[in-house]
């Protein structure tokens, strides 16, 4: 009992058997070419001025992927296997358009639409009743499909063209991570325009230790997106511009499988404060949302 | 041959040293320690502690930029009672000081080299109804070293780093009193809801801000999120999230005027707590307020949002202790 237990008595600062956390870790090579699945929940809160929390909505992603050495195709294939939304308290309701929809992911220096996720998909999408789904809440629909594959890709593999992961080699080490200040485009299909960009500030990786997910070891990855901002541009009607312009500031942990380099679980809060200008209207609408999301590996284990 | 000999064992010691292995291996490192169980909730080591506190208060316009910075700088001595035989363990500032926006850091003579005894009652509260025994007449009428006044909203500022920093360093990384704490988390991956959920200690402070004024802590969790090293030292990493917090505070800047604000709080971090001495080694902290507030001379309320972050280190070892 006094063996397994660690923390020395008042007065003895004993050191435990810390070597694991000593050692050269490589965090980058290639994950292993097993099928995974994968839960993702995001909750986005919405503050009055006074600081009420007014409404929260909820969107859940079942996500499966394919490594491309399994189908032989070339790229990781994503299916989406099934999209909930819950908005404002209401009953939890499908996106019958997202369900068994498949992509191949393309990494984000490569053109076309960000993450080969294409954007007709998320052109007037409606519930499993048949009730149209806003175009501010559609966004985040394909927002969570930007948001998966940047924490469990851009972040969790390693970069090409500037630092990553890859640089992470011991317990401590904080890097300047390749996306730091890049402005990645935001427009969506005819909803958001082109022109709509999020630029991010010093994004830093930082390796903070090990963890254990589902009684699996992992590095434990912190990611902070420094000081960032962003403006769209939206069009709801032919003839009216609605612009909105504020800032964000991302930050959480990503867990990756010291064994198969498979990220098990990612968490994020995000804070963002936005202005939007609306011609129509003579004061301008202000903002301030948190996002809370956590992304969750629920591949079952081998013999499961 | 003597080259013949040594090579495979240097190669040896290179892949024996690096974690992670070629895809599709699949092969588990010696993980057991992730999976012992821990106490972290004995008694801190007999040593005295220096911590270097420093908090960064961005202010939002409401169309997102970042219009303002202020820097805050707190370094704190604690002297434990098992050293100085008094009843509680003994805090010293060592020095306070101030940068708002872009104007020079600046000290705050009047707290420097101030100690106090750090009071960990159940409720917070001393005697005199102060949070951790931490005296208000300290931050009245506070001067910067330039003979400047400090407004009250930034001279709270002060007082509030001495709460933080003891929400952290004690209320969070020492043993709880009445309901659940650091000492129910034995295992990797577990999480509780902290004593302190849903409590509502008073944030009044000396003449500046009346009583009545408080915190309303949420869902406030701790759990163990894994093992890091701070400066060498093996840790264990603590995650603490408020969950949805809020506050209510009066403010009197004059006899006949009460300004009322109101507003939202959501604060979470890490601990770092010496796996071998119990002391914090660093504490991580970002802090989301949107407040508004009511001044009865002003036809529409006043918002604002606010973003905090703080770090704590232990400088113990860089101090000379």
């Amino acid at each position: 009992m006094i063996y397994s237990s660690i923390g020395a008595g008042a007065g003895e600062a004993k050191r435990t058997d810390a070597s694991i956390l000593r050692q050269t870790f490589d965090l980058a090579a290639k994950r292993t070419p097993q099928p995974q699945a994968f839960e993702m929940e995001s909750r986005m809160i919405t503050y009055a001025l006074d600081g009420k929390r007014l409404s929260t909505d909820i969107f859940r992603l079942h996500l499966k992927c394919v490594p491309a050495r399994v189908t032989g195709k070339d790229a990781d294939e994503y299916t989406c296997t099934k999209f909930t939304l819950q908005l404002a308290g209401a009953p939890e309701v499908e996106l019958p358009a997202m369900k068994d929809w498949t992509y191949r992911f393309a990494p984000a220096s490569e053109k076309g639409p960000v993450f080969g996720i294409d954007h007709t998909q998320f052109e007037k999408l409606v519930d499993a009743k048949g009730q149209p789904v806003p175009a501010d809440k559609a966004y985040h629909v394909y927002n969570a499909f930007i948001d998966f594959h940047a924490f469990c890709n851009v972040f969790a593999e390693p970069a090409t063209g500037g630092k990553g992961i890859q640089d992470l080699k011991t317990i401590g080490q904080k890097i300047v991570h390749a996306a730091a200040f890049t402005e990645a485009p935001v427009n969506l299909g005819s909803s958001v325009k082109e022109g709509s960009t999020f630029k991010n500030g010093e994004v830093t990786l930082e390796f903070k230790g090990l963890s254990l997910e589902d009684d699996i070891a992992c590095a434990s990855v912190a990611y902070d997106s420094g000081e960032s901002s962003f403006r769209m541009v939206v069009t709801p009607m032919p003839n009216l511009e609605v612009r909105t312009v504020g800032s964000s500031h991302y930050k959480g942990d990503i867990h990756v499988d010291l064994a198969t380099r498979w990220v098990r679980k990612a968490t994020m809060n995000e804070w963002v404060v936005t202005e939007t200008t609306v011609p129509t209207l003579t004061n301008k609408i202000n903002a301030v949302v948190e996002r809370n999301l956590v992304i969750r590996n629920v591949t079952p284990k081998a013999g499961e | 041959m003597r080259a013949h000999r040594i090579l495979p064992v240097v190669i040896l010691a290179l892949t024996g040293s690096t974690i992670c292995l070629a895809a599709g291996q699949s092969k588990r490192p010696d993980d057991s320690i992730l999976r012992q169980t821990f106490d972290l909730a004995g008694p801190r080591s007999v040593q005295v502690q220096v911590f270097d506190m420093e908090t960064r208060v961005i202010t939002y316009a409401p169309d997102g930029k970042r219009i303002n910075t202020d820097v805050l700088k707190l370094k704190l001595k604690c002297t434990p009672a098992r050293v100085t035989g008094k009843e509680a363990d003994e805090y010293t500032c060592l020095k306070f000081t101030l940068q708002f926006g872009n104007n020079p850091e600046v000290a705050v003579p009047a707290v420097a080299h101030w100690t106090y005894l750090f009071k960990n009652t159940a409720s917070g509260l001393d005697e005199k109804g102060q949070m951790f025994g931490i005296d208000h007449a300290k931050f009245e009428k506070l001067v910067d070293a330039n003979g400047q006044a400090i407004p009250p909203d930034k001279a709270y500022y002060v007082y509030n780093a001495f709460i933080d920093f003891h929400g952290f360093c004690n209320v969070f990384a020492e043993p709880t009193q009445g309901g659940k704490g650091i000492q129910d988390l034995k295992s990797m991956g577990q999480k509780i809801v902290h004593a302190a959920a849903f409590t509502e200690p008073p944030v009044n402070l000396g003449s500046n801000i009346e009583k009545g004024s408080t915190f309303k802590n949420g869902e406030v969790t701790l759990e163990l999120k894994g093992l890091g090293l701070v400066d060498g030292a093996a840790c264990a990493l603590v995650g603490f999230d408020s969950g949805q917090s809020s506050f209510q505070m009066v403010v009197k800047p004059m006899p006949n005027m009460e300004v009322r604000a109101v507003g939202a709080s959501h604060y979470k971090g890490d601990l770092y707590l010496d796996l071998a001495t119990r002391w914090v080694r660093k504490v991580t902290m970002d802090e989301l307020v949107v407040a508004e507030s009511t001044v009865p001379a002003l036809p529409n309320k006043m918002s604002a949002v606010l973003e905090r972050d703080t770090v704590i280190r232990n400088v113990t070892a860089k101090a000379g202790e």
